[in-house]
């Protein structure tokens, strides 16, 4: 089974690490085969970002998403950007609620995750967003299982970031919307 | 937590590259940074003394070759690594490492050209400059990667082909493979590419080839053979030979014909779907994985549909796809440039079937879509 999962939020947010973490999850603790890309150069810095992860049980032929079955925003330039392939019927959106405010209303299953805040407000760091944010995708979707991104977070993360982080993705986890 | 399959690790082609090369015995690297191949210089600098090995950052791209064709002759084996404006200034050393036939891996990570192009983006637009880029007669041998796993096993393979052949050799990569993150298993056991020393050190002459022009072994200086490195075109003791003609056409056709009469062995390709095809693709590189995508999607439409890969794109595979071009009556050729590779198609496969070519410029891969597109129109204006 192929899913693809498109991320996408401002140039510093941490996207293309959440992009990294899910790779890992799935490709090195899950032993799913993976493909993470993720935009680079000039169309990073700044405005929109975003980053691309296929995990699939066969062999993945082409690389980059099409179709997205999720889809994260964590702006609203970005929501706007790389909207575009999504499923409106089918594909989980999740957008950080404080900073994209406009969802167009025909798409059926949208998330809204405090992340921004959730991370300033209990966690100390606006930095860890994207953790909270992760920790919410991992919830509701299953791409990879709780167990495997925390795996992933204790071999990536220096020391010194890990609480925060564990902090973090736990208020993901278990955030209701 | 444990992995649930051993020595697989996440990497980055550009990564992956980096740790071939160092399975491969490489303790050498002299390079310039360049996007979309400075993370190559980067893990260079972090794996280089890791493993005793050498980190060079050269003032640029000229000195970063000359530099690796030093260090081979100093008994290391040695790469650089670089794109597209890089690679066009290296071109000096290209020429000299294939007349004084040192075994070094020169590594392109192709971005959109000519000039400062694209940067960020990728391009297959420098596969004939691989081939023709230094000026003179000579050969080279040149490997395609698509994915991060190739991306490894090819550049273990690049080692081991310079070795063997005495020629630089390069890797093909582009952006995408540079920087896509995918699984890569490192085989258990990989043991380093061996350099064979030449057996005799009394009356050596490090030009002596063998009756397929290839030279016995690798001499290193301060080992005791008397060795003389020159670009002139030179005898067998490697004297300056401009002077006599007859030295000079001789060495000039073996150094080409040392990897063009050994072509046959140097094939490599992977081909799905070949048997009953009506429609061939075939593709190198990146575009390799949406031409099997699509291909696979034909398929489940009912057109008889194949796909070749050719990873090994210098000395071209010219029986393998003459062979393959008797069955189908079209085959499409996708490729990240203006439409280069379709010629060598079309030069093999002289007539025997359409030869179509699909370019893609800009800077962006192909889709399934696209190129399953190309077949379906194909697969309805049959030509036969």
């Amino acid at each position: 089974m192929r899913k693809e999962i498109k991320l996408a939020g401002f140039g510093g947010q941490g996207i293309i690490l959440m992009g990294v973490f899910l790779a890992h999850a799935a490709g090195y603790f899950e032993g799913k085969e993976v493909a993470q890309t993720q935009s680079y150069g000039p169309e990073a810095r700044g405005g929109a970002c975003r980053a691309e992860v296929v995990i699939s049980d066969e062999q993945i032929d082409y690389i980059k998403t099409l179709n997205p079955d999720i889809f994260v925003a964590m702006s609203q330039p970005a929501f706007d950007k790389y909207v575009f392939g999504i499923n409106p019927e089918t594909t989980e959106v999740f957008v950080d609620q404080d900073l994209v405010a406009k969802v167009p209303e025909e798409i059926k299953h949208v998330h809204r995750i405090p992340a921004t805040k959730l991370a300033e407000e209990m966690c100390g760091n606006k930095m860890a967003a994207n953790t909270v944010m992760l920790g919410a995708l991992v919830k509701n979707t299953n791409i990879v299982s709780a167990d495997t991104i925390k795996a992933t977070l204790s071999k990536q993360l220096p020391a010194k970031l890990q609480e925060l982080n564990f902090k973090a993705l736990d208020y993901g986890l278990n955030y209701c919307e | 937590m444990e992995q649930v399959e051993h020595n697989i690790k996440i990497m980055q082609g550009n990564e992956a590259i980096v740790e071939a090369a160092i399975a491969a015995g490489c303790r050498f690297f002299a390079g310039y940074p360049i996007t979309p191949a400075s993370e190559i210089a980067e893990a260079m600098a972090q794996r280089m003394p890791q493993v005793n090995g050498v980190f060079l950052q050269m003032e640029d791209e000229i000195a970063s070759i000359c530099a690796t064709i030093g260090a081979s002759f100093g008994g290391m084996k040695a790469c650089t690594a670089s794109s597209g404006p890089g690679i066009s200034l290296k071109q000096e050393g290209v020429g000299y490492a294939a007349v004084v036939e040192a075994p070094i891996v020169i590594i392109n990570v192709m971005r959109g050209g000519p000039s400062t192009g694209m940067p960020t983006a990728p391009g297959q637009q420098d596969i004939y400059q691989a081939k023709y880029g230094s000026h003179g007669d000579y050969e080279i041998i040149a490997l395609m990667p698509s994915s991060c796993q190739e991306a490894f096993d090819l550049s273990y393979k690049a080692f081991a082909l310079a070795e063997k052949y005495r020629v630089p050799v390069y890797i093909l990569s582009d952006e995408i493979v540079g920087h896509t993150r995918e699984r890569v298993k490192i085989p258990t056991g990989l043991k380093p590419v061996e350099r064979k020393e030449p057996p005799l050190k009394e009356n050596y002459k490090p030009y002596e080839a063998g009756p397929d022009g290839l030279l016995n072994g690798m001499p290193a200086f301060n080992k005791g053979y008397k060795i003389l490195i020159d670009g002139q075109l030179h005898d067998e003791e490697g004297n300056r030979a401009a002077h006599l003609p007859e030295v000079c056409a001789g060495l000039t056709e073996r150094i080409c014909k040392k990897i063009t009469d050994h072509a046959n062995q140097l094939v490599d390709i992977e081909d799905s779907f070949t048997d009953d095809a009506d429609i061939l693709v075939v593709s190198f590189g990146s575009p390799s994985r949406p031409a099997l995508s699509a291909v696979k999607e034909a398929r489940k439409k009912g057109i008889k549909a194949g796909c070749v890969k050719i990873r090994t794109i210098w000395p071209f595979p010219d029986n393998v796809i003459a062979d393959l071009a008797l069955k189908p009556h079209t085959i499409i050729v996708p490729e990240l440039n203006i439409g280069r590779m379709v010629n060598e198609v079309k030069r093999v496969v002289a007539g025997k079937c359409e030869v179509v070519s699909l370019p893609k410029l800009g800077g962006l891969l192909h889709t399934p879509s696209e190129i399953l597109a190309e077949i379906e129109r194909r697969s309805k204006v049959c030509t036969r």
